[in-house]
């Protein structure tokens, strides 16, 4: 149900390339395509949150 | 038989036909089986009781009987409140859950039908005295006839036409034919989202209808009921795989991604089409006399 509280976080950032992201949450460097599906994946067990792409190369794992 | 006997008799045996007249358990298994139905024919007994014996004491020339009304009125109030409390506390552990305009929609269901079976008990009881027992079941039936003509409301597919549509990917973002739904990174998701979505189109006949199928209480009443039906391809934590409706802004028009586990397009637009108009949510903007073009 919407709300007027924020209720989308980003829980972590997996990118491929490690100038394009910074800030405070945690963010996971891989080496290649293949990797970053690998751990995008895992994350989104682990944390039941929502693998989305930014952009190629870099995904963001949200808690909707 | 005494006069009196008989009027309660037939009052009540009419009320208690109408009460199990308009108690079906479907598909939704609501009111679930077997101590939710003992609860709402005990209610309808209490309710014919009620009905029936208003007119008696009526007859009988004690005519504060009827402040008796107002506390049935209080009874049946606290069943609707009964009914939301708990659907809404079983809503929050369903997979796709019916959303509250559903339950408010099924809650007053609940106390509506309780007044009818008590005028069908009062109407039935009435002709008892006037016209004996036969003419007291005729009327009886005629009321049961009434109610169940009453309280079918009316489906989605009177407002709508249900289109398939293509699921499909464009990068990360999932189409249903040129809507939206959402983006999903993931190859894996995106594999499982193609292969087990079925996408549909709904679009609205009128403004009535564009108005309608907007309101999230009503869309969420569609993906219930399609996913208790046909299933859905869903878990907890598995936020990537949910099914979504969204809206193309310009026309209107409704996009449905389910994930069905019986993935037939057919069923799914047939179990659309019978999805209940909520009264909650149903408008009709057509009706605004500010709106001679009838545009909306």
């Amino acid at each position: 149900m919407p709300s007027q509280a924020v209720s989308n976080f980003i829980l972590a950032v997996c990118t491929l390339d490690s100038t394009s992201v910074g800030g405070s949450g945690p963010i996971f460097y891989c080496k290649d395509e293949e990797e970053l599906q690998k751990v995008s994946l895992y994350l989104e067990k682990i944390l039941d949150a929502m693998a989305h792409e930014l952009r190629p190369g870099t995904m963001i794992l949200v808690k909707h | 038989m005494h006069d009196t006997t008989l009027i309660i008799l037939i009052g009540t045996i009419c009320g208690i036909a109408c009460r199990l007249n308009l108690l079906r358990t479907d598909y939704r298994q609501y009111p679930t089986y077997p101590h939710g139905r003992i609860v709402h024919l005990a209610l309808g007994v209490i309710a014919s009781g009620l009905g029936a014996v208003l007119v008696a004491t009526l007859l009988d020339k004690n005519y504060t009987a009827v402040t008796f009304l107002t506390l049935a009125a209080q009874q049946f109030r606290d069943v609707r409140n009964m009914e939301r409390q708990m659907l809404t506390n079983v809503d929050s552990m369903e997979l796709v859950p019916r959303g509250v305009t559903y339950i408010e929609g099924i809650a007053m269901a609940f106390e509506g039908r309780n007044y009818l079976v008590i005028a069908n008990a009062f109407f039935s009881a009435l002709a008892t005295h006037f016209f004996t027992w036969i003419g007291g079941l005729i009327v009886g039936l005629i009321g049961l006839f009434i109610a169940h003509r009453f309280m079918s409301g009316r489906t989605l597919g009177s407002v709508v036409e249900i289109k398939k549509a293509k699921v499909h990917f464009q990068g990360p973002n999932l189409f249903v034919d040129d809507i939206l739904i959402y983006n999903s990174g993931l190859k894996d998701s995106q594999e499982k989202l193609v292969k087990n979505g079925v996408g549909l189109i709904l679009v609205p006949k009128n403004a009535n209808a564009t108005v309608t199928i907007g309101n999230l209480g009503q869309r969420q009443a569609i993906l219930h009921d399609v996913s208790t039906i046909l299933g859905v391809y869903h878990d907890s934590g598995e936020p990537s795989l949910v099914p979504l409706s969204k809206r193309d802004l310009n026309s209107g028009r409704l996009a449905l991604f389910l994930l069905p586990l019986d993935r037939d397009p057919d069923k799914a637009i047939e179990i659309v089409r019978r999805v209940p108009l909520l009264e909650n949510a149903y408008r009709r903007p057509l009706k605004g006399s500010v709106k001679p073009d009838r545009q909306l």
